[in-house]
This record gives structure tokens, sequence and C-alpha cells, in this order.
């Protein structure tokens, strides 16, 4: 029988009140010193020294237990035998405990980084589905689009002598193809319906690279004058109307009610380059069958587009281009005045070209409130580094390298950044589905947008790069604490003087990174609205539009066509909720107009140029539906028959131009050439903005539709109905659908729309780029205030004892916030000084960008730095309050 | 623990009962109410080994003793805390003797 059995019986269960991995680890040893102290000293004294050990020991013991993640944490580098993954894994467990245990931090900074790094998201998934997705063409930056440009447009298309003397001239071009759209009614085989469709040169398809999924494409032979009447369709249109048919290949289909044969079917992305931002895009492809012997350098209608011939680069191409239009105005083929030159694009510069500037201005804003957040971030985890100076002290006494800190403090900035990705991510998905909700309509592919393989890799590069940003330098700082200060007093360290000065650097930087985006937000809120203030020339509230186009091959004779309109205004007059009612052949702002030469009786026009003017055919009716100004004389009215006397009005900008001193009014001209009619001016319009809200406005007739086919020849088929309601323009579309029935049941109707819609379409982009811009900047100031607040309210706890002596010492109310304030104020202006000079830098970045404004626009920098000052000094005003309210008696027995 | 950090009397005799050699905990116990006359427990003995152990002051070593016990030895940063304890118990006794508070010295 073993001795002090019973003994060792009480004394194992005594070991149960030691931690487990202690007792497992030195139970044997501890029992057997029992055994040996029992023998040598008697087993009272024995006892007597086992429970007072134990006092003292299972307390401590158990303390360390608890402590012991922590210990482990204090390990070197590497523990020998710990494989990097070991480590790494060890490091990151541990970060998301300390994360979650210092909740506060990571309530404020979590979100921040999240509102951060989702932004960037967002944009980026705008800016993926944008410009760096492919394009549906082959080697889009290898083919070019052709405009023509000359004193009356910018851009605009080229003639079919122009395009034959491209096509013969160049030295450059493998291929060059010109086309046209329009909209044309399909019928046969299911519901009238009315399909934008596209009149093209056999080698479009060529050029753009793409070839038809089923069949083929127009032949050669087929784009000839008189050539047979072929067809290739969308994919779309195969899907919709013959079900995705693959036997559809030869049958027929009517448009405009002519049989065309179906010869191919492409592929489910083929769009024109034209169609690119178009909800609806064309859909058939007929061959424009053009006179290569045709010397019409008259009538600009066609798209052009070309491929680079192997070696060719984009700007020997647009040179060799360049040489040909000049060429034509040395053969005087072009008038010298004219200045006719030509505008060469990449496929990629022609789709994404307009909307790249705003994009990237945009990606830019969103690039600098991820800094701010991550200062913001910074600055909070310093004062958390500070506030955990003990352990990271500690860790280090223990043996822990300074790399082993480092890597620890930014395993803790990499699982924040990480968790702040997947809510980013959310707020990313969230925000791309308003965008795509609100689908500003000049902007292409929005439809497209998707959080692909390309968003996540991105959002992982910023949570990775943000985590380096925000957590290097912090965790280099709290490094540098003095390791003896902490462990000889155990108290806190009284430096911080650097840390201070990193901080106000990160304030400072905010300030001015929200002062930019403020400024810019201005800059381009200005500018969207001085674009609103434009007057368009009419009145777009209350109006609803839609277009119809009577078929050929049933409205054959001009009477037909003409008498169609007149009934159908007179019936949609008569609906109830309709104000008024009139026709158009282009629609302002909706679909761009052209010139048209002009003989004006009594203008001489200066040599080797000639008068012109946009040609507009109306209704009677239309002026007062749309809320066009007469300035002078009358509008169409009902009386204006193919048989009276022939009349036009004329706008502001033709009556000045070609009547400079000279009543306009009973003036008259002849469009076209000299053997038309004379046409008589019976009134005057106020200008309207036609082909955009900005730009010149160009002379500008109007004729009525019923005497068109008079002065100039054949019947305009295709006009926009114009309705003035009374109340919601929208409530109309079914009646007067159903007054349409009435007349040809089976004619379609398209583009649906009311005024207000289209010209907000126009303002989509900038009304777009503001908004996001806005928001960016107020996200940006709250944070920039958070961030001054945050280093205020530390800075009066760091310096509670100065300001509690200096109270103590007689100083009143003003001066303590003397010191607080002033301090704030030198961050705030610092910030200010910094922001608006880069501003007004960055702001010519953006000039092309801004309408009627100039990039150093007072009013938006004043307004900007104004705002900033003012939030900012309020969210400096809690702490100056705090540091007010010390208690001098308190804060020299706090230390 | 670095440096000129004062040892606890608990922490500085088992360091300075390991400065000859490794000893399992009952010896060390013995050792440290030689030195010091402190009746030390095993329970105060093992935990503060296992702090020390932590502190990479200590090591476990493989025992050599027949019953298997287990066996601790200095490390270099525990012998170089021991020495800066030592240097400034010196210098504290050098102050006291300076201050002829011992009786009997001269």
């Amino acid at each position: 029988v073993a001795p002090h059995r019973f003994s060792r019986i009480v004394y194992r269960w005594l070991l149960r009140g030691y931690p487990r991995r202690f007792r497992q680890r030195f139970q044997r040893d501890m029992e057997a010193d029992f055994v040996v102290m029992a023998e040598r000293m008697g087993l009272l004294r024995a006892w007597r020294r086992i429970l007072a050990d134990a006092m003292r020991a299972v307390p401590l013991a158990t303390i360390h237990a608890h402590e012991h993640t922590m210990r482990t944490a204090m390990r070197p580098v590497l523990l020998p035998g710990e494989s990097t993954m070991q480590a790494v894994l060890f490091d990151l467990r541990y970060a998301v405990r300390a994360l979650v245990k210092s909740s506060l931090f990571t309530l404020v900074s979590l979100p921040t980084l999240a509102l951060g790094i989702g932004a960037a998201s967002a944009i980026f998934t705008v800016v993926n589905a944008v410009l760096l997705r492919p394009l549906p063409w082959r080697e889009p930056d290898r083919a070019v689009m052709i405009w023509s440009t000359w004193t009356a447009f910018d851009k605009t298309w080229i003639s079919e002598g122009e395009l034959n003397a491209y096509r013969s001239r160049n030295r450059t071009l493998a291929h060059v193809a010109a086309w046209n759209d329009g909209q044309i009614n399909v019928t046969g085989g299911g519901e009238p319906e009315r399909v934008a469709y596209a009149q093209v040169t056999a080698n479009l398809f060529t050029t753009l690279g793409v070839q038809p999924m089923l069949g083929r494409g127009i032949a050669r032979a087929e784009d000839v004058p008189n050539g047979p009447d072929v067809v290739v369709i969308g994919h779309g249109l195969w899907v919709r109307r013959y079900a995705a048919d693959p036997s559809v290949l030869g049958r027929t289909i009517r448009l405009n009610g002519r049989p065309f044969q179906i010869v191919g079917v492409m592929p489910h992305d083929f769009v024109l380059p034209t169609d690119f931002a178009n909800p609806e895009p064309t859909q058939l492809w007929t061959p424009l069958q053009v006179d290569p012997a045709s010397t019409d350098y008259g009538s600009h209608g066609w798209y052009a587009a070309a491929r680079l011939r192997p070696g060719v680069s984009v700007e020997g191409a647009a040179a060799d281009v360049h040489r040909m239009a000049a060429a034509l105005t040395r053969e005087g083929i072009h008038p010298v005045q004219m200045r006719f030159d030509t505008v060469v694009l990449t496929l990629r510069d022609e789709v994404v070209g307009p909307v790249r500037g705003s994009l990237l201005l945009l990606f830019g804003a969103v690039g600098f409130l991820l800094l701010i957040a991550c200062a913001n971030v910074a600055n909070l985890m310093l004062v958390r580094a500070e506030s955990r100076q003990r352990e990271t002290a500690v860790r280090a006494a223990l043996g822990a390298g300074a790399g082993r800190i480092v890597r620890q403090m930014l395993a803790e900035s990499l699982v924040l950044s990480a968790a702040a990705s997947a809510f980013g991510l959310v707020f990313a998905w969230t925000a791309v589905r308003v965008v795509a909700w609100w689908n500003p309509a000049s902007i292409p592919r929005l439809a497209e947008m998707s959080l692909d393989w390309r968003v996540l890799c991105f959002t992982a590069g910023v949570a990775v790069l943000t985590s380096a940003l925000f957590g290097l330098a912090p965790a280099l700082r709290a490094f540098r604490v003095d390791l003896t200060d902490w462990l000889r007093d155990g108290q806190r360290s009284s430096g911080g003087v650097g840390s201070q000065r990193f901080r106000s650097v990160m304030v400072v930087a905010e300030m001015a990174l929200a002062v930019v985006l403020l400024a810019g937000a201005g800059l381009m809120l200005r500018s969207l609205w001085s674009l609103q203030k434009i007057h368009p020339g009419f009145n777009p509230s209350q109006v609803l539009t839609l277009r119809l186009s009577l078929p050929e091959a049933s409205y054959q004779r001009s009477e037909q066509v003409v008498l169609f309109y007149q009934q159908l205004l007179e019936r949609v007059r008569a609906v109830s909720g309709v104000k008024q009612a009139g026709a158009v052949r282009s629609l302002p702002l909706a679909s761009p107009i052209g010139d048209w030469g002009l003989q004006v009786d009594g203008y001489v026009p200066p040599p080797g140029t000639g008068a012109k003017g946009d040609w507009e055919i109306a209704t009677d009716g239309y002026f007062e539906a749309m809320g066009e100004h007469l300035v002078r004389g009358r509008t169409i009215t009902a009386a204006d028959r193919s048989d009276t006397q022939l009349v036009a009005l004329i706008n502001e900008t033709m009556a000045k131009q070609y009547w400079s001193g000279r009543d306009p009014v009973g003036g008259r001209f002849k469009i076209g050439s000299a053997e038309r009619p004379w046409v008589t001016v019976v009134g005057i319009v106020g200008d309207v903005r036609h082909n955009g809200l900005t730009g010149v406005t160009k002379e500008k007739f109007y004729v009525p539709h019923t005497q068109w086919h008079v002065s100039v020849g054949s019947p305009i088929r295709g006009m926009t109905l114009v309705v003035k309601a009374s109340g919601d323009p929208l409530s109309l579309v079914g009646s007067v659908r159903r007054e349409i029935r009435r007349l040809d049941a089976a004619l379609p109707i398209a583009d649906v729309r009311t005024m207000d819609d289209i010209v907000a379409a126009n303002l989509s982009t900038p009304a777009f780029t503001g908004a996001l811009l806005a928001s960016f900047a107020a996200i940006a100031v709250v944070l920039s205030a958070i961030g001054i607040y945050g280093v205020l309210s530390f800075l009066v706890s760091r310096r509670t004892r100065e300001i509690g002596i200096r109270i103590a010492m007689g100083a009143g109310r003003t001066q303590v916030v003397r010191l607080v304030l002033g301090r704030a104020l030198t961050l705030i202006l610092s910030g200010l000084a910094i922001g608006v000079t880069g501003a007004l830098l960055g702001a010519r970045v953006i000039r092309h960008l801004l309408h009627d404004v100039t990039p150093a626009d007072p009013a938006s920098f004043l307004t900007a730095a104004a705002l900033l000052v003012a939030v900012a000094v309020v969210a400096s005003l809690v702490p100056t309050l705090r540091a007010t309210r010390v208690d001098p008696q308190a804060a020299l027995r706090v230390e | 623990m670095r440096g000129s950090e004062p040892l606890t009397p608990a922490v500085f005799h088992i360091l300075l009962a390991l400065a000859d050699g490794p000893l399992h905990g009952y010896a060390i116990m013995q050792a440290v109410e030689l030195s010091s006359g402190l009746a030390m427990g095993p329970g105060t003995v093992y935990g503060t080994l296992e702090r020390l152990e932590s502190a990479g002051f200590v090591g476990e070593v493989t025992s050599r003793e027949p019953d298997r016990r287990r066996v601790f030895a200095l490390r270099p940063p525990g012998r170089r805390a021991l020495q800066a304890e030592a240097r400034r118990l010196a210098a504290l006794a050098a102050l006291v003797r300076a201050k002829r508070l011992i009786p009997g010295e001269t």
C-alpha cells in the first residue's frame, strides 16, 4: 500500500483547480513532489505549504492559461517546424479575434472602408462594362469610322461621291464600307412591326470583321443599283419572329410591303457601330446598292467605316483620308469656304470616346474617395495601435520581432479590408442595380454590367492595396514605441508627437482630397445647371411623341400620305385630354437634321458658298403642340394645301443670315435647284436646339407637310406625331394608338416618348456624372469630418492635463477654445489650400466636360471651400467644447 | 523583462537555481529554499517555469532522470536577464555597503 494514499487522493482532487493544460503537463511531477515533501517534512507541513502555494499559484496559472492565445501570438516569426501557412493562418485568426474585440473601432472603420471599396467596385463595374469589355467587332482599333466635317457640321455623314472617291483613291484602307439607317415596317408571317434597319454595302460585315452565323452576307453582285432584294437579319429578330428557325434562309420577308429574300442571320452580339448605344439597334440589313459611277457629292447621308491595310497606323490612315478630302476641295468639288474635311476615329473611340472622359473622371473621383477612406482608417488604426502599445511592448519584450508585430498588424488590416470588400461588393451590386435602373441613355452597354471576374479581381486588388495603405504606416509607427518606458512604469508613454503629426497629415490630406471632389462636383453641377437652363426653343412639358411610317406599297401617291396625316391629326385632336396635335419629320433633340441647298431671292452668297438650311417638314398644329415660339407672321395652318401658295417658315438665324436688313416675311426662296418653284416666307419662329442642347444653331426652314411633294418632290411618309396633353401625356398613348388603328390597323407605332424624356436623355451623361460626383463629394465631406473630429478628440484627451493646468492658471474659455479650434483651423486651412491648388490644376482636365463654366469657376470653388470649412468646424466643436469643460482638479489627478 | 527591469523574487531565484545547470521541479524548489529561505510550493514553481518558458527564458530539456521528471534549463535570454538582475543587486549591495548599513563590515 502506497503511503499517504488518502492524502494523495485529496491532493489529486486539489490539482483539478489548476487549468487543464497545466495539469496535464505537470500532474505527474507535482504528485511525485508531494510524496517527497510529505516524506521529508511530514504530512502536516507539506499540506500547509501545498495549500498556501495553491492559493497563489492557481489564479496565476489560470490567468496564464487564459492568455495562452495571446502568448502564442508573441512567438517569433516562425516557430521551429511551423510552416509559413500555419503562421499566416494563425495571424489571420488572431486578427479576426482582435477586431471582434475592439467593436467600436470595427464599427467605424468597416463601413468607411466598405463604402470606399464598394463605390470603387461599382464604378469599376461601369468602366468594365463600357470601356474594358471586348467590342463586338474584330480588332476595333484597326478599323475606323470616317465622318465629314465642314463649317456647318462638326461631324456628319459622307456622300456617295465621297465614298467612291475614298474607295478608289485611298492608299491605306483595305475595305471602305457605308450604310444608312432608318425604320421599316415588317409585315407577313406575324404581327406588323416597325424595325430599325440599315442599307449597307456588301463589304460592311467584312470591314467590321463579323461573319453571319447562318447563311451568308450580302454578295457584291447584289450591291449594285437595281440589284435583287435580299436581307440579312439580326439574331434578335430571328429569335423573336422566326423562333430561331434555321430554315428561315431563303424565305421571304415583307419590308414596307416589298418582298425581300432572307440570306443570312448575324450573331447575337452583332451591332453596327452606330447602334452601339442604341436600345433598339438595326435588325435588318439590305444592300445599299451604291452606284460606283456616282458623282453625288451634295447629299451627305451615309455612315462610313474602313478597315486598315496591314501595317498601316490609324494616324497614317487618318492622314490619307484627310489628303483625299483636301483633294476634293482642290479639284473644286467642294467650295473652299466650306472647309470640307474628315473626322477619322477608330471604332473604339467612336463608341466609347464620348463617355470615356466622364467615366475616367468618375473613376478618378472614386479613387480619391477610397484614399480618404484609407486615411480615415489609418488614423483609427493608429489610435488603436497606441491604445494597444502595452500589448505591443509586452509582445516585443517577450521576443516577438519587429517583423512579427508588423505582420500581425497587417494581418488585421487585411482582415478588415477583406471584410469591407465583402460588404463593399454587396454595396457595389446594389449600386450597379441602381445605375442599371437609371440607365443613362447616352452611356452605351450599361445593360451588360455585371460583377464578373474582372470586378472581383479589381476588388481583391483594391482590398490588398488599401490594407497596405492604411495598415502599414500605423504598423510601422506603433513599433517605434519606447519599450522600456512601457515596461518600467506600465503607464502611457508621454510621446506620440510623431503619431500626432502623422494623424494631422492624414487629416490635411483628407481635407485636400475632399476639396478636390467638392470642387469637381460643384463644377459638374454648375455645368449641368447651365445645360438645364438652355432654352431648347420649345416647351417639352406634357408633350407625347410617337413615330409612324406609311409603307410605300399601300400609300403610293402623295395625296394618300397627306390625307392620312390630316385625318389622323383631326381624330387625335378630338381625343379628350389632347390640347393640340401636329406632326413633324425630324423631332428636335431626338433625330439629327441635315441641310438642303437654297436659292434665296435677293441674297447673293459670297463666292464659293451657297445658301442652305436645315429642312423641316411640319403639319398644322405642330408649332402649337410643341410650343415653338412664333416671332412674326403666322404658323402653318390647315389652309396651306397642296393647291394653295407654297409657303415656308424660317428660323431667326436664317432670317438674320439671308435677309439681313430686309423683311423676310413675304420673301422667297427655292429648295435645291433653280427649276424648283418659289416658296414664300410667311412667318419667323424662334431658334430651336435641334441636333443637341449645345452647339451652334443653324439656318432652318419649315415646309408644310401638305406642300413638300409640290415644292420638292416625293412625299414624306415617316413623321413623328407631337401631341400636347392637358394632363399626363402618357395617359393618351392608348387612345392615340386606337385612332391610328382605326385608320390603318397594320401600321406599327415606334418610339413612344414624352418630350421631357427626350430632353432628359440629352442631359443624361452630365446628370449621371454630376449626381455621382456629388454623392462622392458628400461622402468625402462626411469622412473628413469624422477624420478631423477624431484627431481633435484625441488631441483634447492627450492634452487634458495641459488644458487643466491652463484653466487652473486662469485661462478662460476663450483661450481654451482658441487652443483647440486654432489647431483645427490650421488643419482645415492647410487641407483647403492644398486641395484648392490641386483642384485648380485638376479642373483643367475636365474642361471639355464643362458647359458654360470655366474650370476655375469662383462660385464652385468658394462653395466647396465654404462647405468644407463649415462641416469641419462643426465637427471640431464637440471636442472643443469638451476641452472647455475640463475640470482642472480632475485633470491634474488623472496621471 | 529586458535590461534593467527588476525581476520578481520567485523568477530571480528560479533563474538563479538553474544557473548551474538543468534541474527538475523539486530540485529547483530545494535550491530556492537553500539560496533564499523562500518556501516555494510546486504550483508556484511549475507556474513560474511555464511563464518563463513562454518568455523564452527557460526551456524543457530531454529528461535523463530515471523517473522521467520534467527537467528545465536556462536559455540565453534568461541568463541575460539574470545577469542584469545580478548587476542591479550588486550595485544595490555596493550602495548598501557604501552607506555602511551592514553591521560588522568596514
